[in-house]
């Protein structure tokens, strides 16, 4: 920034900045503004070339129509909060204790144990899915939300151990020294001092846990028939062999990001700062 | 918002949520009964608007209901958006754990011929003998019909008559030459005078498939006897340039990037392209103002004739009987019920899709509702096969990338033939 302005001059580098930032903005903001674009246009109007997206052409019908099958969608949005909150706060709950240890007890290979977490995530869910449905089968809990939860934990719960080991790691020792001094135990010490210094990326890592559970498609189709069904599955069946109905399936696609958005906006400043400071220190 | 307002909202909020999912978590364990212990048939379908059974799809209800009464059947429905149905399929019956008595197929029977039975025999003389023979062809393996396709879907020619008439062209075409020629002089104000997904060379409806309508048209098969490649042929070659000269000619170059058949019937239906070939069920949405521009302007007729005539593929969506089917003369029952003459026909002119049997086909009534009835039962008097393996979606994904590189220029007909007949080989050896 300051070779920038060194280079160019203090106004030329402050627009820079600003038409870099306008760029970068607009085009993450694009699919959002087409996906609620769409979720107003008729059909006739989306398959035009290009697009008529002209105002007179704006409707809420899609929603309507989409509010019509409301037991679907809604069913599909209650599962698919309850599979993923479940998922975040048992990951949490696990992961947080595990991070810790990890990041400041002498567990032998440390480093190793936390790349033999991370390799996990390296098998392909295809590989996995035909062992894992015959175990979620016999176990008689196809079509249940314990079932997704328990298969979402398995690759949430090495992320979420990555991203507060490394924040735990630069927690300053004297902290936990002082608590020591004043009698803690390491289990108070984890609890009383370590986890409430650490909600920024508990935020970040919760935040993260709980859009993966909720967006994850591929498990849900295979373990999941009716009654446990997610909203990825709610809104890819408005796409058949002959047939997609666009506006329908992106006014259902803005119903059920909205929660998911509105996490991420109350949890906003956290989250960044819980990625920053894990990331970095792992 | 003060930051302590937000806290405690937040707080409650984590509260609430962290209720609801313990609340929802927990209650499935105290009303979850097992699948083992159901009876009566579980039937794997469609969603509707795809291919789906009465009761699932809105036609013949009472008649439904009188027949699970009259046989004192239940009959659970387990509907899933036609896209994911082969994947959870694969899992299911390849974990060995599929609890489901009737499941629909869609050119899948030789891959999941060990998970299914070969009831097909046994359904009454009556019902088959109203059946084109030709339908039985994908869904038999060693000798044994192990299915009974449900609609007549054949890829047929559909055609803006508009267009046509601006062009001064009279009729649909005829032959190849006539395709060629027609796409050239449709090809202009913006508009391309033929359309067609190309961008998946899988399965049927994918690239490969419709190749091998030209393939057939062009007097060519894909398999010797013994069941290696017998493609890479002059009908073979015939048939991919005859898909190059249309791209040349005027082929929508979107054509190249569309992954289903919804892109292409969408260009057709915005008035964008004159011609394509695709499946009868596309007359009904043609004929909706929501979906469509060219309501009354949509003409069929029977694909253009190669030098050994027209040819066509099925798309043979069909029922198959489970191999853990917990009854299967009730589910033969069941199929023979879908397969009945009045649901048939409920079925046809209710939702579009048309009936199997030959009789309901010719039906009077079927024909009004259906215009494009009479294009299919014509083009059903001429070869389809879609050649279905155990290994078709690994042989058509194979050949399809072949021929997408030669749509793209990157290669010539006869190599990617030549190409794609190595690989199919391969892949043939292998399964051996």
């Amino acid at each position: 920034m300051s070779l920038l302005r060194s280079s160019f001059g203090p106004r030329v580098a402050d627009a820079g900045v600003i038409v870099g930032l306008a760029v970068f903005v607009t085009w993450s903001i694009a699919p959002i503004a087409w996906l609620l674009l769409s979720s107003i246009l008729p059909q006739l109007s989306l398959i035009d070339q290009p697009p008529d997206i002209s105002f007179v052409h704006w409707t809420l019908d899609n929603y309507i129509t989409v509010m019509g099958s409301a037991a679907t969608l809604g069913r599909g949005m209650l599962n698919s909060f309850i599979v993923a909150a479940f998922t975040t706060a048992v990951a949490l709950a696990l992961g947080a204790p595990a991070a810790y240890a990890l990041a400041r007890l002498s567990v032998p290979r440390s480093g190793a144990v936390v790349l033999l977490i991370l390799a996990t995530q390296m098998l392909p869910a295809i590989a996995i899915a035909i062992p894992l449905f015959i175990v979620i089968s016999r176990l008689g809990l196809i079509d249940t939300r314990f079932a997704l939860i328990v298969v979402y934990l398995s690759f949430n719960l090495p992320i979420v151990i990555w991203i507060l080991r490394g924040f735990f790691l630069g927690v300053p020792a004297g902290l936990e020294r002082a608590a020591a001094v004043d009698g803690a135990g390491l289990i108070r010490t984890f609890w009383m001092i370590v986890l409430p210094i650490s909600i920024p990326p508990l935020c970040a890592a919760a935040v993260f846990a709980f859009i993966e559970s909720w967006n994850e498609f591929f498990f849900a189709l295979i373990l999941t028939r009716q009654n446990a069904q997610t909203v990825p599955l709610v809104i890819a069946a408005f796409a058949g062999q002959y047939q997609t109905v666009f506006g329908q399936m992106m006014a259902a696609a803005v119903i059920s990001v909205a929660p998911v958005i509105l996490l991420a906006i109350l949890f906003r400043n956290h989250i960044v700062r819980g990625f920053a400071d894990g990331m970095l220190k792992g | 918002m003060s930051d302590d307002s937000l806290l405690l909202s937040r707080r409650t909020l984590l509260h609430g949520a962290a209720g609801v999912a313990a609340a929802g978590v927990l209650s499935e364990f105290g009303v979850r009964t097992g699948y083992a212990a159901d009876t009566g048939l579980d039937v794997f379908a469609p969603l509707p608007p795809d291919p789906s059974p009465p009761g699932a799809a809105k036609f013949s209800e009472a008649a439904f209901a009188a027949w699970q009464k009259a046989n004192d059947a239940r009959v659970k429905y387990e509907l899933l958006a036609w896209p994911q149905l082969h994947d959870r399929m694969a899992t299911a019956f390849a974990s060995g754990t599929s609890d489901w008595d009737l499941v629909y197929m869609c050119g899948w029977v030789p891959e999941f011929i060990d998970s299914i039975v070969p009831y097909a025999d046994t359904l009454p003389a009556s019902t088959t003998a109203d059946m084109p023979p030709s339908s039985f062809k994908t869904v038999t393996w060693d000798g044994k019909r192990y299915g009974a396709v449900f609609t007549l879907s054949l890829l047929t020619l559909f055609y803006n008559t508009e267009h046509l008439e601006i062009a001064g062209l009279k009729g649909p075409p005829q032959t190849w030459d006539d395709l060629k020629r027609y796409t050239k002089e449709l090809t202009r104000d913006g508009r391309y005078g033929w359309v067609l997904d190309y961008g998946d060379s899988a399965g049927i409806g994918g690239t490969t498939s419709y190749w091998m309508c030209f393939l057939q048209q062009a007097g060519g098969t894909m398999y010797n006897k013994d069941g290696t490649p017998a493609f890479n042929s002059d009908a073979g070659v015939m048939a991919l340039q005859m898909m190059l000269d249309l791209m040349k000619l005027g082929t929508d170059p979107g054509s190249i990037s569309y992954a289903g058949i919804n892109d292409a019937t969408n260009v057709l239906l915005s008035g964008r392209a004159s011609m394509m070939m695709n499946w009868p069920y596309m007359w009904k949405p043609a004929q909706d103002p929501k979906q469509s521009k060219i309501i009354g302007k949509l003409g069929g007729a029977v694909l253009p004739a190669g030098p050994a005539g027209t040819a066509s593929i099925d798309g043979t969506d069909a029922w198959t009987v489970t191999a853990s089917c917990k009854n299967p003369d009730l589910a033969t029952k069941l199929v023979d019920f879908y397969l009945s003459p009045e649901v048939q026909k409920r079925q046809a002119i209710d939702t579009g899709w048309l009936p199997i049997r030959i009789s309901v086909l010719s039906d009077p009534e079927v024909q009004k509702a259906l215009p494009n009835a009479a294009v299919v039962l014509e083009q059903a008097k001429h070869p389809y096969d879609s050649f279905v393996t155990q290994n078709y979606n690994q042989i058509t994904q194979a050949i399809g990338t072949e021929i997408q590189k030669a749509l793209q220029g990157r290669q010539t007909a006869k190599i990617a033939m030549a190409n794609a007949s190595d690989l199919v080989a391969k892949i043939v050896k292998q399964n051996q």
